[in-house]
């Protein structure tokens, strides 16, 4: 069951629209390695783990990362804010505006829809763990490299924020995967 | 410690002076951060937290006593949950399971003081006022205030 807090996990406030960057952060929401696809992966694996400690685990990691997928599109909504149809064309945005207007649709940074088909799900914990680390792995390389490309405090701060979350999942799933290996076996 | 550090460990440089370090920080040996820069840091497990080149941890600026009293309300919830992920994975780990008690505590007193003074959080704290659903008056997150 699923409850929601009309907050999110860290305080985001984006002063100045900048659609450069907006670009860029589009891969975390709609992307290949992005907090949709975690969300869904983990919440999709979690009904077939060994145990309470796995399903509980996955639970909550992707009900977490669900908070990231709007903290994600906070992001872009506030630095999309008030854009003209100018700032948008010179960034490639364009396109993006004809087919969905200002508003919000999760794709990756050259406009092809989020898709599911590279989310694995195997019913082995083992293949299922290791695939949840490589994820979280990437996800984190693509934190540093948007952190690289932003100039703004306001965006990277909650950037830095997201980037330690990833770090902290990977190191619980590799937890997870050690205690499961040596119970379980292979 | 999973990941080997290419930076070296930089102690949690945030604050402007020794007294206030001191009041955020457990002791440089304790395996846990303390509340505010664990949630500041976004890891609470000291060996686990891993720098970003030279980026050091931001500080946060809440403009009025609201978002300072949230801000600490979500540190609090941020604690309590990552002390929830490894206590998913080690439910017998008696530190986080007292330090878990404690929080949990903590959290929940300063989330009905929020509550009382600011506004429902979620649909169940909703009530009647003045003929208003309250849970509407209050702005979802990503409105800016």
């Amino acid at each position: 069951m699923w409850k929601y807090s009309k907050s999110l996990l860290y305080p985001i406030d984006v002063k100045t629209k900048d659609l450069k960057m907006a670009n860029y952060i589009l891969t975390q929401y709609g992307g290949p390695y992005g907090e949709l696809g975690a969300a869904l992966r983990y919440l999709n694996q979690r009904y077939t783990m060994p145990d309470e400690r796995g399903r509980t685990l996955l639970t909550d990691i992707g009900t977490e990362e669900l908070g990231h997928v709007e903290m994600i599109c906070t992001l872009l909504y506030q630095l999309m804010k008030g854009a003209t149809l100018h700032e948008l064309a010179a960034v490639g945005l364009d396109k993006h505006y004809a087919q969905h207007g200002m508003g919000l649709f999760p794709t990756d940074v050259n406009g092809v829809p989020f898709s599911m088909a590279n989310v694995g799900s195997t019913g082995n914990y083992d293949a299922d763990l290791e695939e949840d680390l490589a994820a979280e792995a990437k996800a984190r390389l693509t934190y540093e490299h948007i952190i690289d490309l932003a100039k703004d405090p306001d965006v990277i701060n909650p950037l830095l924020y997201l980037r330690q979350r990833e770090v902290v999942h990977y190191d619980r799933f590799n937890d997870l995967l050690k205690v499961y290996r040596k119970e379980f076996g292979i | 410690m999973y990941y080997q550090s290419f930076y070296p460990y930089q102690p949690f440089q945030s604050f402007q002076d020794e007294s206030e370090l001191s009041r955020a920080t457990k002791s440089m040996d304790s395996r846990f951060f303390g509340v505010e820069e664990g949630f500041l840091a976004g890891n609470i497990v000291r060996s686990e937290y891993l720098p970003y080149k030279n980026y050091r941890v931001p500080k946060l600026n809440p403009k009025n006593d609201r978002e300072s009293k949230l801000y600490n309300l979500l540190a609090l919830y941020d604690y309590s949950h990552d002390l929830n992920l490894i206590l998913d994975v080690y439910p017998t780990d008696k530190e986080a399971l007292a330090l878990f008690t404690e929080i949990n505590n903590q959290y929940k007193k300063a989330r009905e003081e929020y509550v009382k003074q600011y506004g429902p959080l979620m649909a169940e704290d909703a009530r009647d006022e003045n003929g208003m659903f309250n849970y509407i008056t209050t702005p979802s997150p990503w409105i800016a205030r």
